[in-house]
């Protein structure tokens, strides 16, 4: 199977300091792939180098085949772990923004579960809840027909309940061809929707593999596996 | 993708510029306005009494505050540029603009178009409330203009014209038009790269490192137009003998104009490259 994202001998520091350290990775088209790791293992520096806002020190990075550029900001959908909206926008502002520039964009679908979510259009961004801002933000990213999703710590910092909205939004927005790569260190929450994981630890993939295989194989959740793999 | 940045560049941009620009103009016309008031007062009162005396002092400090507020609104919307640079480019809003699908170069170009217009458009309002200040504001009674001083401007102009012959007079004025755009062009331009450099290079103290930028690249193209002016103006006078002098005259200020647009416009392409490829080579949003 083709490779939607392949990583070849990845490099970057941040002044001297290795945060990804000869990193080797590549995922497959139509998976949820869950990137797992420890607290500054390098989750959030992989995912950025792949959304473009990183320059990695040495090493390629290919989308689909293609270096970070135009094109593949086109096909990927990002979800930062920071809100990235200016205070004067409403949430009507940020849906026109997102319909103009993406043309994956679906709009019907995003006003749609923006109304199920009690979400009133012509609300300031600023005024709302940091939950409900985050909602927003996945909402947006969710609504895109992208080939390639990046979630950074989607489910961080809100509640359960929450949570598992958010889990669903990803399931049910989920096609076939796309790939969905979650970064996460709250892995009991999120293996029941993966497909695949990658556990990464001081710059480095350290083990990855099929989620069924794995907890068939060794008869323990991903979870166990990596309390057992990164035990303290 | 350009104008579609541009559109939503001028978009959240002018709901702060409008009503900053639109705001100064009105501030001028009511100084203005308070300053007639005043000197009809002045004219029409023989004999002091102690309410005109405040009236006249509140007025008077009025007219000073909002010539500082004419100033000052220059003051915000240079800062109100470059912090919009810095928030969409370095900030938590980069995480936005550099995932959208348009290059750098149209990222950067888009930015660099909105500051251009409203720091033209900044500047002229500035001006146009000098105008409204200097020639309404100082009206004697019976007037609405100060006819005096309107007629001295018109002297002085048409002064210039006879001496220097109507086709230069035009090219001055044409060539201190251009000048005065490439300038802001290249002023511009020169306080973006600054910020870029503080925004890639410095890990901490962005702004402050941006403002450290700022100071050294001004003083490196200080000493550098300054040593390149200076030879130009010994090479230009040095070939001037007594026949040449009024030619002279007319041809040095075209020379440093031209001088100037062609400095200023090497220095602004010189400060959109480099800022070009340090976004496009060196961006890491941490």
């Amino acid at each position: 199977m083709e490779n939607i994202l392949e990583c070849s001998n990845l490099f970057k520091y941040y002044s001297g300091k290795p945060a990804l350290y000869n990193l080797n990775v590549s995922f497959p088209k139509g998976k949820i792939i869950g990137l797992l790791g420890p607290n500054g293992s390098g989750k959030t520096t992989l995912i950025k180098i792949v959304a473009g806002l990183l320059t990695p020190s040495s090493g390629t990075v290919t989308i689909n085949g293609m270096k970070p550029g135009v094109e593949t900001k086109n096909m990927i959908s990002y979800l930062p772990e920071r809100q990235y909206f200016s205070s004067w926008m409403t949430v009507n502002d940020i849906l026109t923004v997102f319909n103009e520039f993406y043309t994956d964009f679906d709009i019907a679908r995003a006003r749609d579960m923006m109304q199920r979510l009690g979400i009133t259009p012509e609300n300031k961004i600023k005024t709302l809840s940091k939950g409900t801002k985050e909602k927003v933000q996945l909402v947006l990213v969710m609504s895109r027909r992208a080939k390639l999703y990046l979630l950074d710590e989607p489910i961080g910092g809100v509640d359960p309940a929450t949570r598992d909205y958010i889990l669903n939004t990803i399931i049910t927005n989920y096609n076939e061809d796309s790939t969905i790569i979650i970064s996460t260190h709250l892995i009991y929450e999120i293996e029941k929707i993966l497909d695949d994981f990658v556990f990464i630890n001081r710059g480095q993939i350290v083990m990855g593999g099929e989620v069924d295989r794995v907890r068939a194989e060794r008869n323990i959740s991903i979870d166990e596996l990596f309390r057992e793999v990164f035990r303290c | 993708m350009l104008n579609k940045l541009l559109k939503y560049e001028f978009k959240s941009t002018s709901k702060t510029m409008i009503p900053l620009l639109l705001s100064t103009l009105a501030l001028s016309i009511l100084t203005s306005v308070i300053m007639t008031i005043s000197i009809r007062n002045i004219e029409s009162s023989i004999e002091e009494n102690a309410l005109s005396n405040v009236l006249m002092s509140l007025f008077a400090t009025f007219s000073i505050f909002s010539l500082f507020a004419i100033f000052a609104s220059a003051v915000v919307l240079t800062i109100f540029l470059f912090a919009r640079y810095y928030k969409n480019f370095f900030a938590d809003e980069g995480y936005l603009t550099f995932t959208l699908p348009a290059t750098t170069g149209q990222q950067l170009t888009s930015k660099f178009i909105s500051g251009f217009v409203w720091t033209v458009l900044g500047m002229i309002t500035i001006i146009i409330s000098g105008i409204i200040i200097l020639l309404f504001g100082t009206a004697t009674s019976g007037e609405v203009i100060n006819k005096e001083l309107y007629n001295v401007i018109g002297n002085i102009l048409s002064e210039l014209k006879d001496q220097v012959g109507t086709s230069n007079y035009i090219l001055y004025i044409t060539e201190i038009i251009v000048s005065f755009m490439v300038s802001c062009a290249y002023r511009l331009l020169m306080i973006y790269l600054a910020i870029t450099l503080g925004g890639i290079i410095a890990r901490k103290h962005k702004i402050l490192s941006a403002v450290g930028f700022y100071i050294l690249i001004s003083f490196v193209i200080s000493s550098l137009t300054s040593t390149v002016t200076s030879s130009m103006f010994i090479s230009t006078f040095s070939v001037i003998d007594e026949d040449e002098i009024i030619n002279a005259f007319i041809s040095i200020p075209h020379r440093l104009l031209l001088f100037d647009i062609v400095l200023s416009a090497i220095f602004a392409l010189a400060a959109y490259i480099s800022n070009y490829l340090l976004l496009k080579k060196k961006l890491n949003l941490e």
